[in-house]
């Protein structure tokens, strides 16, 4: 049985811990619901340039979090930082001696370390442009641009990495009131898993987190484009072009969370089995990576058919996918297909457990959008998923209401967005 | 790798091909400013308007909006949802036929263009004119042999009136009467 305790500080702070017994290593992380979905056109890429700035010891004054930072990299333990649209993460996994040194590490993160030394400021941002420049060079843009496409360019729409304008010119006060206003107890969420006593690894958060102050987090009321749109860059100097079709997942899409994962894996997974990978990889040699994805926010997500190929193939390949997509909305899948898509998702569920930086992830994913995670309870919603659930999602979701497009490289703007259509 | 020159843009929609000279587009830009001719619109108002696909009239948005032919008149949220409206940056067809000259050396297509706004405002009005023969109208087309010089003269005075005309404007009226102006050489 999965299980987890989940519980919160006098302070606000959400804390969830998941005992693994047996196993010799642990994983800390922290989960704070500050993103690019939060900021504006004339802050867009603070909070990723936040996460550079609290996770190096470089670049805060505060000596403490440099000495445990030096025993954490003498000891061995791994560390990250991730920014997304709605939450920034910091985690560190290490041996279980090593479960009080991370959680010092994450106190001093998101409580003491806002005393940035404004030199380290400059060259942190410096650091920053250069990652964004590297981003907007690389086709893996495209998932973002997708989300550009479909929501606006606001809100889940947001690129993560920023506008380089806007890093370039950013404020070390500004991005203090950011820290102040967002990094609060309330607006957190403390997971651990490892083979952890839930009493003792109760007192060091008490220990670790108690004094962290109880204040008030930004408002914020989410705004999107009232419909699907399109992103598209043809000025770029490439052979190959990246496209990729979307679909926008309204609200009530976590209701539909299996079956939209059901219908991704049988016409876009990216093993050479799945339709649209069969149709335009193996059938019509046209691309070499294709593949479906879904990206999930809080209240809505995107899902996605992307491929890169050469630039004479755009429209060839736009339309392969619309026509499976057609195909798929019109006669279904079959019971086969249905029946190892289950069989996939439940290996992955169970997959992404095995490996401790992703199991944590993905809980601290899910206590952000306020679910607690249940192996049993995920396995259950992919066996009983029936087909009528999926032939509604596909009705639902494949509709020229949900559609939009994004593409950059060489192509024909108006044959592109003439294709897209339902 | 892609060898983009733009860093980043906050731009939806970045061209640098001849596909934004397409007839079709321009057919449908037609239709916009048509649209957005008689008052703002919004843009699930022009997608319902010009009968095309939202994507494309979006693509022709971005490029009227770059152009300056058309801008955003205001936005509102309603629920959490952002619905732009838009405007012509001015009435007058010479902005609307410049832009399409801009475009290459489409040079027969602008006059298209200007010529196909006339006809189709023309047209709607003289089928209302008939539909509604109690409401003020005057349907008439003169031609007469003068001297060029003459006619500027009569031109400053016929811009005074239609100036006279744009002053009577009540955005409380729901009624809207057309006053549409070919004053030019029928031949030489």
């Amino acid at each position: 049985m999965y299980e987890v305790e989940s519980f919160y500080l006098c302070n606000g702070l959400k804390v969830i811990m998941h005992k693994i017994p047996g196993i010799k290593t642990i994983s800390c992380g922290i989960w704070v619901n500050q993103g690019s979905k939060y900021e504006t056109d004339e802050t867009n890429g603070i909070s990723h340039l936040i996460e550079h700035l609290l996770m190096s010891a470089e670049n805060t004054n505060n000596e403490a979090y440099k000495n445990i930072m030096n025993r954490v990299n003498f000891s061995g333990v791994e560390y990250n930082a991730t920014t997304t649209k709605e939450y920034t993460y910091y985690y560190f996994t290490g041996l279980n001696s090593m479960i009080d040194l991370c959680l010092d590490a994450l106190a001093n993160i998101v409580m003491f370390n806002k005393d940035i030394i404004r030199e380290k400021f400059e060259i942190e941002k410096d650091i920053v442009v250069q990652e964004a420049i590297s981003y907007y060079s690389s086709y893996n843009q495209i998932a973002e641009r997708t989300s550009q496409a479909l929501w606006g360019n606001l809100d889940i729409g947001r690129i993560i990495v920023g506008n380089i304008p806007n890093i370039k010119e950013a404020d070390l006060e500004y991005a203090r009131e950011i820290i102040d206003s967002s990094y609060t107890p309330e607006n957190s969420n403390l997971i651990i898993i490892g083979d952890i006593d839930y009493t003792e690894t109760l007192k060091l958060i008490e220990e670790k987190f108690s004094m962290w102050e109880d204040t008030k987090t930004r408002e914020y009321t989410e705004v999107v484009n009232s419909m699907p749109g399109i992103y598209l860059n043809n000025g770029v100097k490439s052979s190959s072009s990246v496209i990729s079709v979307g679909f926008r997942l309204n609200s009530n899409y976590r209701e539909r969370a299996v079956p939209i994962e059901i219908i991704s894996t049988i016409l876009g997974h990216p093993g050479l089995d799945s339709r649209i990978v069969k149709k335009v990889r193996l059938e019509k040699g046209l691309a070499y990576n294709i593949n479906s994805f879904t990206a999930k926010y809080n209240n809505r997500g995107s899902f996605a058919i992307s491929a890169i190929t050469e630039n004479s193939n755009v429209e060839e390949v736009i339309k392969l996918i619309m026509g499976e997509i057609q195909k798929a909305k019109e006669g279904f899948f079959t019971a086969e297909e249905i029946m190892k898509a289950k069989n996939i998702l439940e290996t992955q569920a169970i997959l992404k457990l095995n490996d401790l930086n992703k199991h944590i992830k993905y809980l601290g994913n899910s206590a952000v959008g306020n679910n607690i995670f249940s192996l049993e309870n995920e396995i259950r919603q992919i066996k009983k998923c029936s087909d009528e659930m999926i032939q509604s999602s596909l009705q639902e979701i494949f509709n020229d209401e949900n559609i939009g497009v994004a593409a950059i490289g060489q192509f024909n703007s108006n044959n592109i967005v003439e294709l897209i259509a339902m | 790798m892609l060898n983009s020159k733009i860093e980043y843009d906050i731009d939806l929609i970045n061209e640098e091909d001849s596909s934004s000279d397409d007839e079709k587009a321009y057919i449908v830009n037609t239709k916009i400013i048509l649209t957005l001719l008689s008052k703002p619109a919004s843009t699930r108002k022009l997608i319902d308007a010009t009968g095309a696909s939202s994507r494309l009239v979006l693509l022709c948005i971005d490029r009227l909006l770059k152009n300056n032919v058309i801008k955003v008149k205001s936005t509102s949220i309603s629920n959490g949802i952002l619905e732009k409206t838009y405007e012509l940056v001015s009435t007058d067809f010479d902005i609307i036929s410049k832009y399409a000259k801009s475009k290459g050396n489409q040079q027969e297509l602008a006059k298209q263009i200007t010529a196909n706004n006339i006809i189709e405002l023309g047209r709607t009005i003289i089928g209302n004119c008939f539909e509604n023969p109690g409401l003020p109208n005057v349907i008439k087309g003169t031609f007469i042999k003068i001297d060029s010089s003459r006619v500027e003269g009569f031109k400053e005075e016929l811009e005074s009136l239609i100036k006279k005309y744009e002053s009577m404007e009540d955005e409380n009226e729901k009624s809207v009467f057309g006053f549409i102006n070919v004053l030019g050489i029928y031949s030489l």
